[in-house]
């Protein structure tokens, strides 16, 4: 085997310095032919030896000066067991360009070289880097370090000593107890590109045909041949043999620890991505992020959850939610035997489960997800009849058996129900336990939102009040039937309720003991928001009817409201909240002495108070200063707001309290009434007698409504059945009478505005919806329902009253005439009546 | 009794409804009306659904996230509003 030499001096080293202990620098210098140079520094790390780097200079002087390894070697007895460099910067020693030409540098073999002369002679002078160097980092020039460790010494000493230095880097393993801080805390790991690291390089020997050296390459290789051909019987070249020293070898082995390998895998997701650049905006709230990280490792447990808040700790939080998740996913879904490691159920693991079940059932999202779940829940039981409310078309479970088909919603076909004729049928009704038992006393809706409907509850008369159970005032949602959303507790009985149109949150409440008070619907607190308790001008007698009245104020403000109320105690009020609650007078009704001639005792009866009491009002649509006022003697008294003492006119006709007056909605000029006398008249303005009375029921009406979809067509509520009447038809009996179960009185009616339907609301506590059927030919409505009244009373005059729309005819016929609208109130008939079809 | 308590109540005692499990954001079940094993099981095979039907919304619009979570069978329809903490399932049959 043929010995390999460094350079001379290098030699010396080696062998003056007899290394006892550095039996791997012998190895080396064996294996040296073979290894790579950069496997050098690799074994040395593997010593036993502690290994010290040092930027002093060799402190057991090196023959060679200059030289700076930067690394000491101990061994057990602290000896300096440093190895020497193998090679040795003699600044004497040039650089060797060509082979053979430096006696100094001989670099193996003749043969060995030969082989590559042809080849690295023209690449022996960018051999300037040393073998140590191709483990450096500073690779910023080329290194072309040779691998073949026989050859190419052409080493420059600086850079061997600074490769040296840079490969013998110490790897002090210092062991580090991990806290758990230091788990948890972000560690940026930084990516960056490195310098390219040659770790081997190994050119071709081979030179292509076209390149410009190929030439001089063939002609030296031709000059070999004949060099290799001249060398056997030539005098210039002597055989000679050498013999090598075998040492005895020895082998050693190192056992090294395991590096510990860990594996790491996220899914990485495109939200995930997005919520972690969006996290990093805003200042991560690392500190409920590390309790949630704590809190799973207190209650997964077992070593999967540990990797996964380790893995978590590296990078940033959003990763580290959603990894944990996504090993908790891998844990959930293994099929194994392991249940999840806690039991589940609360009893058995209370520190861990309770406190979070309080921190849940603390936070607002549950609350609204309640309700919400609560109204998908009862959507799921009452969507047929919510959709027939809405006049949708009716989901048809598919899973459903055949034989509830007959009974399904919507009726049987359709012609045995147009073979009926007009019915309401009765939908579901606004009840609940809390409400059970008590009078409906008023209800009203929502301006803003068709879907609110306020219900009061409470006794009319004053022996059935109740002191202790107090009454409710109840705000209910189309989307849940069985449950108010808001509910207002007050001591004295409701007997009125309006919600304002300018603030569609406030509902004003009238009560039995004369208070008026403001409630605020988006709180669920049960205080008013305004009592009128304090007030100097309350009433003392039960409020009766509340309204609020839209002004328009000259100055250019925003719509203005303001709330009247009448009450019995004969005085229409007015009330403002602009500056706390104030109320002024807006009219006192008299008492007026009865005109009828028949009566003239009255005049002498002691009165008891010169007011009378006043049982509901309403104003007119077009002209909010205009309204009408019924009382309890039976008069209705047409009313300005300008003027608060004298009525404009009065209507007689009524033998009994009035206890509703309604005002057209299409007919500007004509009113309903009804009242405790069994009666229900309908009134034109202009005259002081009722044009028409309809007589149908010996009970007290108490709610009369016109229906707003209909001209004609209007609900009347009496103790014993709900009725709608519709003028066209027939203006002596009702054309639907639905009659009340025994026990069971109805108090109040209202028409749904955004469905063709009825509410009425019953003693008992529930308010239910009656969905009208077949009311009346469809087209006729799209036309305009515009019909002639003839009412004869005085035999000497016919007086026809057409119910248009602005349009008046005169015609002497007893007869019904259907007319057309003005176009533009058919428009606006349309688009209410549109919704029937 | 806190709004909360009350309403699950009402919930749990309306009509058609089986049961109402509260879970929380490692799918264990933290409040039930139901027995063990069922709620288990429920709670598991929930909330591995809810996981991924909120993350193909999210896959299709990272801005947007699931809101409601219905699941219509023969036999029932479980009800899922899911939160950051928690999620709330509800269990009903329609058609009784």
């Amino acid at each position: 085997m043929s010995k390999v030499v460094k350079s001379g001096t290098k030699g010396n080293v080696f062998s003056s310095k007899a290394m006892k202990k550095s039996s791997i620098m012998n190895t080396k210098s064996q294996s040296r032919f073979t290894s790579r140079r950069s496997d050098i520094s690799v074994s040395h790390t593997h010593s036993r030896r502690s290994v010290t780097l040092s930027e002093s200079k060799l402190t057991d002087g090196k023959s060679a000066g200059g030289q700076r390894l930067g690394l000491i070697v101990l061994d057990e007895d602290g000896n300096d067991v440093t190895p020497k460099p193998l090679h040795s910067y003699d600044p004497t020693v040039q650089k060797s360009g060509f082979f053979g030409s430096d006696n100094q540098s001989t670099v193996g073999t003749p043969t060995d070289v030969m082989s590559f002369t042809s080849v690295y002679q023209s690449f022996a002078q960018p051999f300037s880097r040393s073998i140590y160097g191709s483990t450096s980092n500073r690779s910023a020039k080329s290194k072309r370090s040779s691998i073949e460790s026989s050859g190419e010494i052409t080493e420059s000493g600086p850079e061997v000593t600074t490769g040296f230095a840079d490969v013998m880097t110490v790897r002090r393993e210092e062991v580090e107890d991990l806290t758990d801080e230091d788990l948890n805390k972000m560690v940026d790991v930084i990516l960056e590109e490195t310098d390219t690291i040659w770790m081997f390089e190994q050119k071709g020997i081979a030179v292509s045909e076209e390149s410009e050296e190929s030439q001089t390459i063939q002609t030296k290789n031709t000059a070999y041949e004949e060099l290799c051909k001249t060398k056997e019987g030539n005098d210039r070249f002597a055989e000679r043999g050498m013999q090598t020293f075998n040492f005895a070898q020895k082998h050693k082995e190192i056992q090294a620890e395991k590096v510990g390998l860990t594996d790491a895998a996220i899914n990485v997701t495109s939200w995930d991505m997005y919520d972690t650049y969006a996290s990093k905006e805003e200042p991560p709230a690392s500190d409920s992020n590390e309790g949630i990280i704590e809190k799973r490792g207190r209650s997964l447990g077992g070593g999967g959850e540990r990797r996964g808040s380790r893995d978590g700790s590296v990078g940033t939080s959003r990763i580290t939610e959603s990894r944990a998740s996504v090993l908790t996913m891998s844990v959930m879904g293994e099929p194994e035997p392991e249940p999840s490691p806690q039991p589940t159920t609360t009893e058995t693991n209370e520190t861990g489960i309770n406190p979070q079940w309080e921190k849940i059932s603390s936070s607002e999202s549950i609350l609204k997800h309640l309700v919400v779940m609560e109204r998908v829940v009862t959507e799921n039981i009452y969507q047929p009849k919510q959709a027939t409310y809405r006049g949708m078309s009716v989901l048809i479970d598919p899973d459903k058996e055949i034989e509830d088909a007959e009974n399904a919603p919507g009726g049987g076909s359709p012609d045995i129900m147009t073979a009926i004729g007009p019915t309401i049928d009765r939908l579901w009704s606004y009840s609940s336990p809390m409400t059970k038992g008590r009078n409906v006393s008023s209800m009203t809706w929502n301006k803003v939102n068709p879907d609110i409907l306020a219900v009061g509850y409470g006794q009319f008369g004053f022996n059935e009040q109740n002191k202790n159970k107090g009454s409710l005032t109840c705000c209910w949602n189309l989307k849940n039937p069985e449950f108010p959303e808001r509910v207002f507790h007050s001591k004295a009985s409701v007997t009125a309720l309006d919600f304002s149109s300018v603030y569609p949150n406030l509902l004003a409440v009238g009560l039995y003991d004369g208070t008026v008070c403001i409630y605020n619907v988006r709180n669920t607190t049960d205080q008013p928001v305004v009592d009128s308790f304090d007030c100097t001008g309350k009433h003392s007698s039960p409020v009766w009817q509340l309204c609020w009245i839209e002004r328009e104020r000259g100055l250019g403000e925003d719509r203005s409201e303001i709330l009247i109320s009448i009450s019995a105690d004969g005085r229409v009020v007015q009330w403002s909240i602009r500056k706390g609650f104030e109320c002024s007078d807006l009219m006192k009704l008299k008492r007026t002495s009865s005109k009828n001639p028949q009566k003239k005792k009255e005049k002498a009866e002691a009165l008891i108070s010169r007011q009378a009491p006043g049982m509901c009002f309403d104003f007119h649509a077009k002209d909010s200063n205009m309204y009408l006022a019924g009382t309890e003697e039976g008069l209705i008294h047409k009313c300005s707001c300008s003027y608060n003492e004298q009525f404009l006119d009065t209507y007689t006709g009524h033998t009994g309290p009035l206890y509703k007056v309604r005002w057209s909605p299409y007919c500007p000029d004509v009113f309903l009434s009804c009242s405790s006398d069994w009666s229900i008249r309908l009134w034109k303005q202009t005259e002081l007698k009722p044009v028409l009375n309809f007589f149908s029921t010996t009970k007290a009406v108490h709610d009369i409504c016109w229906s707003p979809y209909s001209s004609t067509v209007f609900c009347a509520v009496n103790e014993g059945a709900v009725e709608i009447w519709d003028l066209k038809t027939n203006t002596l009996d009702p054309l639907i009478t639905n009659l009340a179960s025994p026990g069971m009185k109805f108090s109040c009616a209202i028409f749904s505005l955004n469905s063709n339907s009825v509410l009425v609301g019953d003693s008992d506590g529930q308010v239910s919806v009656y969905q009208l059927r077949n009311m009346s030919d469809k087209n006729e409505d799209k036309v305009g329902v515009v019909f002639v009244l003839s009412w004869v009373e005085a035999p000497m005059h016919i007086v026809e009253l057409v119910w248009s729309y602005g349009l008046y005819c005169n015609d002497s016929d007893l007869s019904m005439v259907a007319a057309f609208m003005p176009t533009v109130k058919l428009l606006k008939l349309l688009h209410c009546v549109g919704k029937q079809t | 009794m806190s709004e909360v308590e009350e309403t699950i109540k009402r919930i749990q005692s309306h009509k058609g409804v089986l049961g109402i499990i509260v879970v929380n954001s490692e799918g264990i079940p933290i409040r039930t009306s139901l027995d063990n094993s069922t709620t288990v099981q429920y709670a598991g095979l929930i909330h591995q659904l809810t996981m991924k039907a909120r993350s193909t919304v999210r896959d299709i619009d990272p801005q947007n996230d699931l809101t409601f979570l219905r699941l219509r069978s023969k036999k029932h329809e479980i009800m899922v509003a899911p939160d950051k903490e928690y999620l709330l399932i509800v269990i009903q049959n329609p058609s009784e």
